[in-house]
């Protein structure tokens, strides 16, 4: 096959997977790199999605098995980037494979490893917002694609110290562990390259006066979508930390981490103050009586269907919106119910509002690690170490580096629509990349004109 | 000094002796040397060492305090409190450079006209002596005086004297100069400047979220002060309306807003900017203490004056002159204030004492300068420029002939002075530090012996939020074995003392000091550490009060952070317990 024929697509979200299955659908063949032992993303974590409300991993599971399966589509999970060489149309793309010590062709996700696991339920699960527990053996989440268990080299007890009696092994009935994997080094030859390594969320514990980290009924967004999840850590029940006792009034602060200046997030995640609201929805819808206060800055709700879902909120769930970002969150060393101060635009005067449970909507950052990939793919970041555009307005896909694209949240916050979109647009993009490229060496005049 | 110099001298007399007693002296014809204006207040208790040190400031070259005998006093014991009063001042006036002998304490009765022109003639033969004060008038615009004429002040023992009454009473800056005068004549200049300020502070960037006034614990304590709205005014060029408010002299420049603003405004020097505006407006502003700080800054702008603070080093190791690498010490204000505060169980005189103890144990010999001068903070937040630029010139002078070339301090306030406003303001750029950062770099050298106490550390605002400093505080508390107790609002989100710079000091600040000995009692610490001697001022003054809360929720022993460690050195024999003079009086329980 030659490599005018074959696209990359690096990371495997909504946004990745959209690109893939697009181009595979064009007749291109795809490799995606894929760096967690899953694809998915943060979609697949989430419980339901604005705007319509939809239960996230439904929709997007078919997705991503729909990807896993296609002929045309080779899946590598558990690897990453390490070298891009080449032009548009021409790239080498050196690609680690970490070992999984575990075979996906013979794996077929039984589980019973995982339930005999010298170290069951040990370390904090972090597709599970490290609420839940896992193993040293584990699958990120029931849905995972590949449904492939992993062995985590850092904590099992054979690969750091030889010092277990392996009964995964045993319990294994495909003899699919196999601790003797090393890592793999990789070439593909590839047209052209998709990134599409989306978003991380922001630890709020230096934003002291919210008290992360420090007071016991204070979370972060991502948080709490675990929490309201059936599939996770407390199967769907809302609880307070101290008590378990579900919360009937709960808070929650935006803009926490965003458009502030003094963690140099100045910019707006566009997606919080919408996300917030279902949040505040989903509480209503899981418990009638439950009481909802979003304290905004100001309501982003631009686009379609946006204001009216903040409407909606309003006015048939119940929610409150304050206008004002409180100052400081205190709490009650008894209750653990948590005091917010705020000033009151309208009456004048500062006020304090007593919450059982606080859900910070915090801001929306670039990956980590992501300075070392765009080393490897020889492209800028911007100034907050967003993929940067070529040219934001007229061609804002293509990366600083010919024939490489970025796509989704990796190149700012947005929504599951707009990286949806911007991952078709992509697979266009490169197509029309490789087309060029082509054209280029048939020595096509036309074409030879148009640079991307 | 010219031949025919005379000494002026202000007399300030209680209405029902001592002045009396100066009329019985007029009525009665009694030859006295005319150097002598009088006003009279109704008890000598009610001489607020601030119409002292103005007087000295305004350029007197002697006062004289009188009142009723011991046990006359009209008003029981007002003359016990002008007694202390005067004896504490007596040190600050030694300490400062003026000498003790220009102010004088004598009880005149009624019917002693003579003794009261007895009086007179010995304090002008005193002054004589010991010459013109150091400290000359300020050269005032037309029409406003301050100096005494002389001849025609006594007729018939009424004074017609042209310091005036308002300028010892209000608790303002000093008297408009020509300058001053000629700027507020012309408005322009002032909307050009408040814009520049409105850019540079970044008020242009405020997102109006409230999160400034919701975090400001004056706005938590007084509904009318909101710094959003402030800025919102700001924002809508209201610069007379913020300027003329008198909620501009409430806030306390204490960062708390600053530190959680989203959008970097930067309040604290929106308002210091505010401020200086304000006063070249001619506004008064306001003060704690009647001024009296901020006098005592002010005084010691002039250049004659030599202030002599050798006494704290004495059999310590020090220098005059700087090497390559000598540290200056700047001991900042510490035995002024343990002099003027001295009717309060404060305990920061030793300060200088012990931070050279504890520098020499870390094996630095600094150079200290005798005649130091106050940093001048509490002028620049009260929005008095000049005031303190004139200072500051005459202090980089002097640090400057030192050699120094970095200096170490123990107070937070001359840390953030002498590091930031004196480059702007006296061109003066060293490297400053922190004595708690000297001292950290090099904690074992200390020798400090485990004190196994808990501890609590409060968060000076100009060392924490303006200057970032938080660890070496808590490290040299480590060091001395101590366990440190967090209170629940500690590191940026510290609360203040409640006071700062001397500018205002009310019901509000004795509620935060009260929430913050509250917070500090509840760790379960022993003692609250604080490396700020107006912190622990502040907090001294709140603890020995009228408490609002049962002793027992606030009780915890305050002490400066080179106290505790020299102590835990072993550089200090243990300092007897101050008494707390008025516990058993105020314990009102929950009252
Ligand atoms: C709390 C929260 C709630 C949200 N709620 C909603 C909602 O209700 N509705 C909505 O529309 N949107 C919502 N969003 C936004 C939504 O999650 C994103 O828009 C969407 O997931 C972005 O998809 P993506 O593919 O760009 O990135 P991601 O989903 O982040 O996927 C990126 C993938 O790339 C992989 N990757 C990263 N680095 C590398 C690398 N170096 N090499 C290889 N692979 C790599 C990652 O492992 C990941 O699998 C929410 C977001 C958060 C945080
Ligand atoms: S070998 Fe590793 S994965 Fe297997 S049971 Fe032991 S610790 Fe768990
Ligand atoms: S989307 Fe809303 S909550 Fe999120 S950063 Fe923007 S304004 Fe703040
Ligand atoms: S916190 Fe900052 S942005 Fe918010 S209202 Fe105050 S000054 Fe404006
Ligand atoms: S500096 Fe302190 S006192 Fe002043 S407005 Fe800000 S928080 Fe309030
Ligand atoms: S707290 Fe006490 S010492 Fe401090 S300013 Fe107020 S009255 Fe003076």
């Amino acid at each position: 096959m030659s490599a005018a024929n074959e696209v990359m697509v690096i990371g495997g979200g909504v946004c990745g997977i959209q690109a893939a299955l697009d181009l595979a659908d064009k007749g291109f063949q795809v490799r995606m790199i894929e760096r967690e032992p899953t694809i998915g993303g943060r979609m697949a974590i989430l419980d339901k999605v604005f705007p319509t409300n939809d239960c996230s991993i439904c929709i997007l599971a078919p997705k991503m098995i729909m990807c896993y399966n296609n002929p045309n589509i080779d899946v590598v999970t558990w690897a990453e980037v390490q070298k891009v060489e080449g032009k548009a149309g021409d790239f080498t793309v050196t690609v680690l494979k970490k070992p999984r010590y575990v075979k996906e062709e013979e794996c077929t996700g039984c589980g019973d490893c995982i339930e005999v696991c010298t170290l069951k339920d040990e370390f904090p699960n972090k597709w599970n917002a490290n609420l839940g527990m896992r193993g040293a053996v584990f699958m990120p989440f029931l849905q995972a694609v590949p449904r492939v268990a992993i062995v985590d080299d850092e904590k099992c007890l054979t690969l750091t110290k030889q010092k277990c009696k392996m009964p995964c092994v045993r319990a294994c009935k495909r003899k699919a562990l196999d601790f003797k994997m090393k890592p793999e080094t990789v070439k593909y030859n590839v047209g052209a390259v998709i990134v599409a390594t989306g978003l991380d969320d922001y630890d709020p514990s230096e934003i002291t006066e919210y008290g992360y980290g420090r007071f016991t009924n204070v979370v972060r967004a991502m948080e709490y979508e675990r929490l309201i999840n059936a599939s996770g850590p407390t199967g769907g029940h809302v609880h307070r930390f101290n008590d378990h006792e579900r919360p009937k009034r709960m808070g929650f602060i935006q803009c926490v981490g965003a458009r502030d200046l003094r963690v140099d997030h100045p910019y707006c995640c566009s997606v919080c103050c919408m996300y917030a609201t279902k949040d505040a929805m989903l509480a209503r819808e899981h418990y009638p009586d439950i009481e909802s206060f979003i304290f905004y800055t100001d309501l982003r709700a631009f686009g379609k269907g946006m204001d009216e879902y903040i409407r909606r909120g309003r006015e048939e769930y119940g929610i409150k919106y304050i206008r004002g970002k409180p100052g400081e969150v205190t709490e009650d060393p008894e209750t653990k119910n948590l005091f917010l101060w705020y000033e009151d635009a309208t009456d004048g005067g500062i006020k304090s509002l007593e919450v059982d449970f606080l859900v910070l909507a915090t801001a929306f950052i670039p990956f980590e690690g992501v300075e070392n990939l765009a080393a490897s793919l020889g492209i800028e970041l911007d100034e907050y170490k967003f993929m940067k555009s070529r040219d934001p307005l007229l061609q804002p896909l293509d990366s600083t580096r010919e024939g490489i694209l970025v796509a989704g949240t990796c190149q700012g916050p947005m929504d599951v629509t707009d990286s949806v979109e911007q991952g078709g647009a992509a697979a266009n993009r490169a197509a029309e990349i490789i087309a060029q490229a082509c054209g280029a060496a048939k020595t096509s005049k036309k074409s030879a004109t148009r640079s991307a | 000094m010219s031949k025919d110099w005379e000494p002026s001298i202000l007399g300030i007399c209680c209405n029902w002796c001592a002045y009396a007693g100066a009329d019985m002296a007029g009525v009665s014809r009694m030859q006295y040397p005319p150097n002598v204006e009088i006003i009279r207040v109704m008890c000598s208790g009610r001489i607020d060492p601030a119409f002292i040190l103005r007087a000295f400031r305004l350029g007197a070259d002697g006062v004289l305090v009188a009142g009723c005998h011991e046990a006359d006093c009209h008003y029981v014991s007002g003359n016990q409190s002008a007694r202390r009063r005067v004896e504490a001042l007596a040190d600050v006036l030694d300490t400062v450079g003026l000498g003790r002998d220009r102010l004088r304490l004598r009880w005149i009765s009624a019917n002693e006209g003579a003794l009261f022109a007895e009086g007179i003639r010995d304090f002008v033969e005193t002054l004589k002596k010991l010459g013109p004060s150091p400290i000359e008038a300020p050269k005032l615009a037309k029409g406003v005086t301050t100096r005494t004429q002389g001849g025609d002040v006594f007729a018939g023992g009424r004074s017609t004297r042209n310091l005036s009454r308002g300028e010892l009473h209000e608790g303002g800056g000093s008297p408009l100069r020509e300058s001053e005068l000629a700027s507020e004549s012309d408005p322009s200049v002032n909307q050009v400047d408040f814009q520049a300020l409105v850019a540079e502070t970044g008020v242009l960037n405020c997102l109006e979220c409230g999160k400034c006034t919701a975090s400001c614990p004056v706005a938590r304590r007084d509904e009318t002060f909101s710094p959003r709205r402030t800025i919102e005014k700001a924002l809508e060029g209201l610069a007379e309306d913020i300027e003329t408010d008198r909620l501009l002299w409430s806030c306390l420049t204490c960062r708390t807003c600053e530190q959680r603003c989203p959008s970097g405004v930067s309040y604290s020097e929106f308002v210091r900017g505010a401020r200086a505006e304000a006063k070249r407006l001619g506004q008064q502003g306001r003060t704690s203490h009647s001024g009296a700080n901020h006098d005592l800054m002010r005084l010691q702008a002039a250049p004659k004056l030599k202030p002599n603070r050798m006494a704290a080093y004495e059999g310590l190791k020090v220098k005059e002159k700087a090497g390559k690498d000598d540290w200056l010490y700047f001991a900042g204000c510490a035995p002024y204030y343990q002099a003027l505060y001295s009717e309060l169980p404060v305990q920061v005189g030793n300060i200088p004492r012990d931070s050279v103890a504890l520098l020499n144990r870390a094996g630095i010999v600094p150079v200290v300068m005798a005649a130091e001068r106050c940093c001048g903070h509490d002028l620049l937040w009260n929005g008095d420029v000049e005031d303190f630029a004139a200072l500051a010139r005459v202090s980089a002078e002097a640090i400057k002939a030192t050699g120094a070339r970095k200096i170490v301090t123990s107070c937070p306030e001359c840390y953030r002075t002498l590091a930031v406003d004196f480059k702007e303001h006296a061109g003066l750029d060293l490297e400053v530090k922190h004595i708690s950062e000297v001292l950290a770099a090099d904690a074992g050298a200390l020798g400090l012996s485990g004190t196994g106490e808990v501890v609590t550390v409060q968060d000076a605002c100009r060392l924490g939020r303006q200057m970032g400093v938080y660890d070496p505080p808590r490290e040299l508390l480590a060091a001395a074995g101590a366990q440190v107790a967090e209170m629940a609002h500690t590191r940026g989100d510290a609360l203040c003392c409640g006071v700062s710079a001397w500018v205002s000091c009310g019901q509000c600040s004795k509620s935060m000091q009260v929430a913050r000995l509250k917070e500090a009692a509840a760790t379960g610490a022993s003692t609250l550490v604080t490396p700020c001697l107006k912190c622990s001022i502040h907090l001294t003054c709140a603890s020995s009060g009228e408490l609002p809360v049962p002793r027992q929720e606030v009780d915890v022993k305050i002490m400066d952070l080179t106290a505790y460690l020299a102590r835990a050195a072993g550089l200090t024999v243990a300092a007897e317990e101050p008494e707390p003079a008025m516990a058993a009086a105020s314990d009102k329980g929950d009252a």
